[in-house]
């Protein structure tokens, strides 16, 4: 049986009749259409469904919509704000940190919260950090690389003209 | 994989919980952080009607010093409130390293502590989807009648898996248990019954509000190590708790092994944790104590190493555990 439920993603205010069945995963992507969330393994073993509850990364895919209801959800669409897209997005782009992207948007929400609470992890707490979110691609030396990068950036912003044209790669 | 359908309880109040248990507690499954039961829902090992979620009763997930200078843990703390909090880190040192361990950083922010306590057991043969079950009789723990693990075993031979509970029960932790029949604190060692189908002694209508662990005394050093293949994300192939206690004259007075991942329940190796009190303990006494462990529990093979190999790691662990429970007993700055 379907209810009213409201969802709080990015800042904005959803509304949906959703079954007390249903994951928060497959809200934010079928129901939100809001599929930079991956679902990958669905069983909490691979950090791909990672987003940010009330500050703190969680897997989605184990997350009952209803129990997020008056929460506030972050995920990755989330991240840029005015166009500019956050320092985390910028470096793993400039530093390879990609390959076929689907672990991407799990490590970037992950990070984000490690640094929220710690601005200058060393590396060994970032990997201890991120041991939840695997990648297939083997992209882990320049994931940690591209988190250290960002947390050195500190607050700056970057234009993205100087991100895609003649940035390293 | 979709979840099963059910009908989704929110109570306000662990009365309001209790009373629906006692009516529909048969058909109702409860929820702390849910991140295994979701997952056995998924592979269809559990349909329950019900899905009764603790996570909206205030008060279930405070953590605090008692005035006896022991510790109350709520059982919907989650496991990374519980690694994180000072004075745990500080004086429950094994407790921190058992939380700090589990899975990831994620499943940490949901996983509780109760629900780490009452974790179901595993089996390579359980742990499946639908699908893959299908292809053979369904096992004891499914509710059939037959065992994979030991062809023409008699019961069900499934791990026993969680971090918390040897520690635990090392430290003599007691659990308050709620039901309509009003509340009870029990030694937490009590409610485990050995037997891989029925992993607790509770019943559906009772649910675990509180952890009380008493204060360690003085000299006394506690200690939790884990083998896995992995560094995160694997259950425990061998996890070891050690506790300690030198008496005035450094001679061992209290010791505790207690192992997880190996047999159906938290496996206590009392006699050769025995053999140590009353000695001066050294390396080479601790794993003369270790050594022996073996022979005391009655191994089987499951979930990722042979009995052979489980015989290696749990003298390997356990020494680990007990020189570290032994260097923080004589009060040495702590490593690793």
């Amino acid at each position: 049986m379907k209810r009213l439920l409201e969802l709080k993603v990015n800042g904005e205010s959803y509304q949906t009749w959703v079954a007390d069945h249903k994951t928060l995963l497959d809200v934010i992507r079928d129901t939100l259409a809001l599929t930079g969330t991956k679902k990958s393994c669905d069983q909490g073993e691979c950090g791909s469904c990672t987003v940010i509850l009330n500050g703190k990364p969680v897997l989605s895919c184990l997350v009952l919509a209803r129990e997020a209801e008056g929460k506030e959800i972050l995920t990755i669409e989330g991240l840029a704000q005015a166009g500019q897209v956050h320092p985390l997005q910028k470096a793993f782009v400039d530093l390879g940190a990609i390959q076929c992207g689907y672990c991407t948007p799990g490590m970037i929400m992950t990070a984000k919260a490690l640094l929220d609470r710690d601005p200058r992890p060393n590396e060994h707490e970032i990997k201890e950090v991120l041991a939840g979110n695997l990648c297939r691609c083997g992209c882990y030396p320049k994931i940690v690389e591209a988190i250290k990068a960002a947390a050195q950036s500190g607050e700056e912003t970057f234009s993205l003209g100087k991100t895609f044209a003649g940035g390293p790669l | 994989m979709s979840l099963p359908k059910f009908e989704l309880v929110q109570p306000k109040t662990l009365t309001e919980a209790i009373s629906f248990l006692k009516e529909k507690g048969s058909e109702t499954q409860l929820m702390a952080g849910g991140t295994d039961l979701l997952v056995r829902m998924k592979q269809r090992l559990e349909r329950p009607s019900y899905l009764l979620d603790l996570k909206n009763i205030p008060g279930l997930d405070s953590i605090a010093e008692n005035e006896a200078g022991g510790l109350t843990i709520g059982a919907l703390a989650s496991l990374n409130s519980v690694a994180h909090f000072p004075v745990i880190r500080q004086r429950f040192p094994a407790l921190a390293d058992a939380t700090h361990h589990v899975a990831a950083s994620q499943l940490r922010n949901r996983a509780t502590i109760g629900g780490n306590v009452c974790l179901e057991s595993r089996c390579w043969y359980y742990n499946q989807a639908y699908t893959w079950r299908l292809s053979r009789p369904f096992c004891f723990k499914m509710g059939g009648d037959c065992c994979h693990v030991v062809k023409r075993g008699e019961e069900c031979y499934s791990l026993f898996c969680a971090d918390t509970p040897p520690v635990l029960v090392a430290l003599g932790a007691r659990v308050k248990v709620n039901s309509s029949d009003g509340e009870q604190l029990l030694p937490l060692k009590e409610i485990y019954t050995g037997d891989g189908k029925e992993i607790t002694t509770l019943s559906r209508a009772q649910v675990i509000s509180e952890i009380e662990i008493p204060r360690p005394p003085a000299k006394s050093g506690m200690a939790y190590v884990r083998f896995a293949v992995r560094s995160a994300l694997d259950f425990p192939m061998v996890g070891a708790a050690a506790y300690l206690k030198l008496g005035e004259d450094d001679l061992c007075e209290e010791a505790k092994i207690v192992f997880t991942g190996v047999v159906s329940g938290p496996a206590e190796a009392g006699q050769s944790a025995a053999s140590m009190v009353g000695h001066e303990l050294s390396l080479a006494t601790i794993a003369d104590a270790a050594g022996e462990v073996v022979k005391e529990i009655k191994l089987f093979a499951n979930i990722g190493c042979t009995v052979g190999y489980r015989r290696k790691l749990m003298p390997t662990v356990a020494a680990q555990a007990l020189s570290l429970a032994w260097e923080r007993a004589r009060g040495e700055p702590t490593k690793g």
